[in-house]
């Protein structure tokens, strides 16, 4: 799968930091998620996902992997 | 100290856009007093089906000499957009730039106010960007769910221990007996502090912390207050130069040796960020715990279906923030002028966000006075705040409250309320909410 950060909608709650550091990142600029993956794979993905649902501004999302 | 003169203002077509500015009604300031912190629900309820913002008068308990007016805000639209907006500021020490700017002796209970506001400036909770932005990414990035998930063993040791201490007993207090030193030990674990030496501050860490920029009327208290905060200032330094000179694993331990291009947390920020971290964690999640425990065994029905599929527990535990979080709301000063669906608010007027308010709000919610813990919820409560400054500690806090509760369906299927209602409010009620004894019967 492929992970998709809304950056417009994203309020930097920091949820998907706290479930998933290999994935998520907080910017030091504007305090906004930054994905260090946006294809994690394995326990990777499974705490992304988890941080899919973690995010209480919706603002992580699934995307069909992109052809490699 | 009227009554509701003004209310007519606002209350005619609150959302009508383009109607031009009104004015906040004025809520009537005796409802704000020992019954409100009882119960908030009927008052908060009345404010958001009355028009999006008021006045209200929280002058219960407190010295008058600091304004304990906020503009209040009900709605759940308007609580997300608040708490998103940067023109309201997270600076606490806003409160007592008057006090300290005019030069003169300040009381007691103000000193009180300035003491409990210094513990916390310069916190993540108490600035604003670009501040903000850089100490709370250190705090997330120390703060992981790796490091909660490694601490849920040892939460379950705890609770396991506290309801074993009550062998033999029928009637506890689930608040003195359980939430309390649970909560006390488990953020004392995460940052490596000695629990017993922490509780001596308790008035520092809980009901006088977090009086929402408000000085306490009463001068014994205010001077109990004062005490507790400069024990625990003491304490916080002290073991900060421990650490410094030997790590120990804990989250205080790594963040403070966190070197970042050369930029570390100061010592003041450390110290700070310690007083946060134990104020943010301990008195909330004992209410949480207290209030959730509450909500469940006046529902028996619902108690038993979680009995009989403990699976259901996290999503219970979402519901009881929804339904009755131990956070009534939270505080923000102006910027600028500005408007709240419709309604005006002044440059330097103090807002209070009531999550409270919006977690029951019907334009939300379908049956918002309904707890049931199976339902699910496709939006977020706001518990645990929204946008910036979003608790950190919310899966923390919410797998204490899995442990207490869950713990306690499971050993004592007959826990019930000793008393439909139970024990006392703390002695200065606060915006962190909840009672300070709940007396169980166990067989």
């Amino acid at each position: 799968v492929r992970i998709v950060a809304d950056r417009e909608r994203c309020i930097g709650s920091g949820q998907c930091v706290l479930t998933e550091p290999s994935v998520f990142d907080v910017s030091d600029e504007d305090g906004l998620v930054v994905l260090l993956s946006d294809q994690p794979e394995g326990d990777q993905e499974k705490g992304a996902r988890e941080a899919l649902r973690s995010c209480p501004a919706r603002a992580l999302s699934l995307a069909p992997e992109e052809p490699r | 100290v009227t009554g509701t003169a003004g209310a007519a203002d606002a209350a005619g077509a609150p959302d009508a856009a383009g109607a031009g500015c009104q004015h906040a009604a004025e809520a009537a300031v005796a409802e704000v007093g020992h019954g409100f912190f009882r119960d908030p629900y009927p008052l908060l309820g009345r404010l958001r089906e009355d028009a999006p913002v008021h006045i209200v008068d929280f002058a219960y308990g407190r010295d008058t000499s600091v304004d304990t007016r906020r503009y209040v805000i009900t709605r759940y639209a308007d609580a997300v957009a608040a708490l998103t907006d940067p023109r309201l500021s997270s600076e606490a020490e806003r409160a007592v730039a008057g006090l300290t700017a005019d030069g003169g002796d300040v009381t007691v209970t103000q000193r009180a106010l300035i003491r409990s506001s210094q513990l916390l400036a310069g916190s993540a909770a108490t600035v604003d960007p670009p501040d903000h932005t850089r100490l709370r990414r250190m705090l997330v990035r120390a703060f992981s769910a790796k490091r909660v998930e490694r601490l849920r063993p040892g939460i379950q040791a705890i609770t396991d221990e506290l309801y074993d201490r009550q062998a033999g007993r029928d009637e506890i207090d689930l608040v003195a007996d359980v939430a309390k030193p649970l909560s006390l030990r488990v953020v004392c674990e995460l940052l490596g502090l000695d629990h017993e030496t922490v509780e001596q501050f308790r008035l520092a860490t809980g009901e006088g912390s977090v009086t929402g920029m408000f000085a306490p009327a009463d001068e014994g208290f205010a001077a109990e207050l004062i005490r507790a905060i400069d024990g625990l200032e003491a304490y916080i330094a002290q073991v900060i130069e421990e650490k410094r000179a030997r790590p120990a694993g804990d989250l205080l331990s790594d963040v403070i040796a966190v070197r970042e291009d050369g930029r570390g947390l100061s010592e003041v920020e450390l110290r700070k960020m310690t007083a946060l971290l134990i104020l943010a964690a301990y008195e909330t999640t004992v209410h949480l715990i207290g209030n959730g425990t509450l909500a469940l065994l006046r529902h028996p029905q619902q108690a038993e279906r979680l009995r009989a599929d403990p699976g259901l527990l996290p999503g219970a535990i979402v519901g009881m923030m929804r339904y009755d979080g131990p956070a009534l709301g939270l505080t923000r000063y102006a910027l600028e002028d500005l408007e709240v669906s419709g309604v005006a608010i002044p440059r330097g007027s103090y807002v209070f966000i009531a999550m409270a308010a919006a977690n029951r709000d019907p334009r939300q919610w379908a049956c918002p006075e309904r707890f049931d813990v199976t339902r699910r919820f496709a939006d977020p409560h706001l518990g645990f705040g929204y946008g910036p400054h979003y608790c950190l500690g919310a899966r923390l806090a919410s797998a204490e409250a899995e442990s207490a509760i869950g713990t306690l369906l499971r050993r004592y299927p007959r826990a019930r309320l000793a008393a439909a209602d139970p024990g006392a409010l703390p002695r200065q009620a606060s915006f962190v909410r909840g009672v300070s004894e709940i007396t169980l019967h166990l067989t």
